[in-house]
Order: C-alpha cells, then structure tokens, then sequence
C-alpha cells in the first residue's frame, strides 16, 4: 500500500477542497434549480428488452473510443518512431524532412486537423482506392471483423479519418520524445560500438535504442494518455465516439448535466486505468537495465 | 450536285449531333445518383440530430420523422438504407463532397441553400416558434416584445431558426449554439430570454419544465418547406424524388408519420 504521509497543510488544503467541491453542487442544486434525473442515464449504459441486455448509446461511444485511441496510438508509435530516428539522422533529407514533418504538425490546431483530413484527405484516398467497394464485395464475416476491429463500413471513412489525424498529430510529439530518448545516449557508446565494427543499424538497435527506450517510455505513457484524451476532438465530425454520444444523448435527453459526468467519469476510468498498466510496464522494462 | 452533296454532309451532321446528344443523355443518365444507388444496393443519407426529427435512441439505434421518412424511401427503391450522421453546419459541404447521396434531415428551402444544392419539391413544412423564460420573459405575449435591444435569444447556429430570428427579431442580440440543447440549457440556467426553434420542440419544452418556461404565443411565425437536398444538375436524381414525395404524401403516409412525431409523444418512450 501507498503511505501518503500527510502533514497538517495537506490536511488544510484536501478541507479547502472538499469545501469548494460540495459549495459548487450546493450552486448547482440551489441556483440553477437542476432537476435531477439518473435514473434516465442508465438506459444509455446498459438496458434490456425482449431479446435481451444491450449496451447502450453512452457504452457504445466508450468501446468506439478505445478503438479508436487503440489505432490512433499504434500509428504514431510507427510514424513517431520514423520521424523521431530520422530527426537524429545526418543526411539532409530525413533530417530536413522530419523536422518540417514535426514542425507542421506541432504547429496546427488539431481541430484544422481534423477538417482537413475529413473534408480532402481521408476521402480522396478511401474513393482512389475503392476501399469501401472492395470490403462490400467480401463476405459478412469479413464483413464483421472489420466492423468489430475497426468501425462499420458505412463509418470507415471517417474512422480512418479520425486515426489519421490523431496518428499524425500525436506522432509529431513523439518524435520529440524519441529523438531526445536517442540524444541522451552518451556519444561515447555510440563511438564504441564503431570502434568494434557495427553497422549503422546494428548500433541503433542494439546500443542506442535499449538505453534511449528507459528515457523514452515514461513520457511516451503521458502521450499515450493524451492521445485518448485527445480523441474526443473528433466528435466534429461526428465520429460516433464518446464525446459525441454524449453531445447525442444530451439533444435527445436534455440532461445536460448528468451526460457530461457521465461522460467525465468514463473518460477519467479509460486513463487512469492505462496510466496504472503503463507503470507497471514501466517498471519492468526498466528494471532490465 | 454540290446541292446534293450539301444536303448529304447536313444530314450527317445532323445525325451525329442527335447521336451525340443521344450519348450524352446516357451519359447523363447513368452518372445519376439514382443509378448509382440502384447499382451498389443501398442508399447513404445525410442526416443531423433535431429532436423529433432525427435522433438516437439510448441503444443508439436512429429514429424520427425524417428516419421513417428516410426508411420508407429506401424500401420503396429496393435497396438498404445507410445513415451518415454529421454537424450540422458542416451537412452541406459534406454532401458536395460525396460522404452521402441526399440530406433528408429537416433541410429547409431557402434561396442561400439553393445556390449551392438542388430541393425536391417538399415532403413537410415547419414553422418557427418561440418558448420563453417565465421570470426574464415575463408579460411578454407577441413577437414584438422580444424585438428589443435588452432581450437575448437562442437559436442553433445555421438553421433557418438563425435566419428567422434575424429577420423577425433585428433588435434582440442572438446567441449562437452548436446543438438545439444547449440553447435550452441556457434558457433553463435563465441567462437568455427565449428560444428560437422549429415547431414541435419549443411546445414541448415548455411542457416539460412547465415550471421555468413557457408558450408566448401558440402558433408558429414562419412557415417553411422541408425538402430532400441533393447534388446539382442531377434532374433524373430529382425527377425521382419529386415523384416519390408526390406519392407518398396523395397516400396520407407522410401525414401518418407527422401525426406521430410531432402531435404525440408516444415515442419519448423510446428514450427512457
């Protein structure tokens, strides 16, 4: 178990805050007279009828959530780590090319991102090749598969859509990450191991990325977290996912309050939850070295 | 002789036009979006979320007046029926851009739209109303009393609710929102006079929190024509939606359905 080890100031501080915490749901309940009704929101977490349980519209959001920072993290781990390795590359065109790559893409608005890629990008490549024509014309448990790993193929397009922004948008952060993983490996080493004849690749990937990957795993976690947060932008373009169920739940339901921390608490469990598996692993890759 | 021969090379010319034009009619004709849908076995539909026109149920399934509408045409063809739901203020460019065949979502007709789209004749008319806030709107009974410069009023940015509080109301200050609840939410929390929507919602709200608003005035200020949105220069598209709405509405099945959504609340059952 944790031991917090509180002193009398921390005391002070949690009272403060659990003052502020029940004046503001004494302003909600008293100032903006808000009915509350709970009892609604469960409907949209789970319900039953004659054919039996189904998940409802908020749950639904959530597994399309996971999917989608799923995907969205497993890009950017491969777009990240090419531009990331090409960034601490001498010839001129991975170094030139990453850094405008890392640049362009720290620099815009995520949410233009998401325009673009929704409005020209995504569209253009899934018409040039026929994705969506092709997937049709396979049978229903291909059908299924794709349905269930990814997004149904009526949603494809903006499923991919929305993994390619995010994908690139949070590659462009862990490129940072992994060239400054990759820099902080002393010179030395990397001399060393020329001295003893290795290649380049060899050098990279025995010397260089097992020292640089203690440096890089614990802020490419927080990335990881951020990319799930980061996910709920896409709800611009109405991708069906968490953010955007509650934004439906709130037109059909009116009831803005309890979608919203429902919606908050759904999102806090997906993180923190990552963030606790995260440390364990942490701790074991490190533990190696 | 060259007479002859003058005539001769008319002729062809002119079978070549005709043929021609011919080809191009085809051409024409097998580039419709109805062939296409025809063609592939289903039909996309853009759609955006307007209570009671389009919504989801609490297992996410789509419902509503404009669904049905949507559902019934689509069986009608002979083929599947596939919503796109998108933003609102994005329905159009997501149309020219081709994520959907037609926009069955409420659209109202109005000359702005058409310079970008093409409207079948339409399928059901909407109206304006206004709900209001018992305490900040209090006495308040016509269209004029909003019509002044103190007074802030909700609409759902880029509907024809926008454009009508405009028009009927220059004086009242406007206060634009994504989604048609959270202008309510700011009716309810009392920080706008009054809410601007299409008839049936306002009515319904007012019932709903009986205790915070209420129905200035019962009917609706504007009418307005709903119709089908499609891509433009597409006439055999048209021609085929047109009829259908035609046939439909000599039926008495689009006054059935409208009769449901919006004179019953027999499907708010649906949501709970």
């Amino acid at each position: 178990m944790l031991r917090f080890g509180l002193k009398r100031i921390d005391y002070v501080a949690l009272s403060i805050l659990l003052f502020l915490l029940i004046y503001l749901i004494y302003r909600v309940n008293s100032y903006v007279e808000y009915n509350w009704r709970w009892h609604k929101v469960l409907g949209y977490l789970i319900n039953r009828d004659e054919t039996g349980y189904h998940f409802g519209l908020l749950t639904k959001g959530l597994f399309y959530t996971l999917k989608l920072s799923f995907w969205s993290i497993i890009f950017s781990m491969i777009f990240g780590l090419i531009a990331g390795v090409s960034r601490t590359l001498k010839r001129p065109f991975f170094k030139i090319g990453s850094l405008i790559y890392v640049e362009i893409n720290r620099n815009i608005p995520p949410l233009v991102l998401v325009f673009i890629f929704y409005f020209f990008i995504a569209d253009q490549l899934f018409v040039y090749f026929d994705i969506e024509h092709i997937l049709r014309a396979q049978s229903q448990t291909v059908i299924n598969i794709v349905s269930f790993t990814f997004a149904p193929i009526n949603l494809l397009s903006s499923f991919f859509a929305g993994v390619l922004t995010l994908a690139i948008y949070e590659s462009a952060y862990i490129a940072e990450i992994v060239k400054a993983g990759i820099e902080s490996v002393d010179s030395g080493q990397k001399d060393a191991a020329k001295a003893l004849g290795l290649s380049k690749l060899k050098i990279l990937k025995y010397v260089i990325m097992p020292q640089a990957t203690k440096v890089i795993i614990p802020p490419l976690n927080s990335q990881f977290i951020s990319t799930i947060k980061d996910s709920s932008i896409v709800s611009v373009v109405a991708i069906p996912e968490l953010t955007f169920q509650g934004m439906e739940m709130m037109s059909a339901t009116y009831l803005t309050y309890e979608t919203w921390i429902t919606v908050t608490f759904f999102y806090f469990f997906l993180t923190f939850l990552l963030s606790m598996l995260n440390k364990k692993i942490e701790k074991k890759l490190t533990a190696n070295f | 002789m060259k007479r002859f021969f003058g005539l001769i090379i008319l002729l062809f010319f002119a079978m070549f036009v005709s043929g021609n034009a011919e080809s191009v009619r085809d051409e024409l004709v097998k580039e419709s979006t109805i062939e296409k849908i025809l063609k592939r076995g289903y039909i996309k539909v853009g759609m955006s979320t307007f209570v009671p026109w389009a919504m989801q149920d609490k297992n996410g399934n789509l419902i509503g007046f404009e669904i049905d509408v949507a559902k019934r045409l689509a069986e009608d063809m002979g083929v599947k029926v596939e919503f796109v739901p998108t933003k609102w203020s994005g329905i159009i460019p997501a149309l020219l851009t081709g994520k959907y065949d037609v926009i069955i979502g409420g659209m109202g007709i109005t000359p702005e739209r058409n310079k970008k789209v093409n409207f079948t004749i339409p399928y059901d008319y909407s109206g304006m109303s206004i709900v209001a806030h018992k305490k900040k709107a209090e006495g308040f009974k016509t269209l004029q009393d909003f019509n002044k410069n103190d007074v802030i009023i909700a609409v759902r940015i880029g509907t024809t609710a926008e454009s009508a509080a405009k028009k009927y109301l220059p004086n009242a200050k406007l206060k634009l929102f994504d989604d048609e609840s959270q202008a309510i939410q700011e009716l309810l929390t009392g920080r706008v006079h009054a809410v601007v929507a299409s008839s049936p919602m306002p009515a319904f709200q007012a019932i709903e929190h009986s205790d915070k608003l209420f129905l200035p005035f019962k009917e609706t200020f504007t009418k307005e024509p709903i119709a089908f949105a499609i891509r433009k220069g597409d006439i055999d598209t048209l021609n085929y939606f047109n009829s259908w709405i035609t046939i439909v509405e000599s039926e008495g099945w689009l006054k059935e359905r409208r009769d449901y959504w919006f004179n019953t609340k027999d499907w708010e059952k649906l949501l709970k």
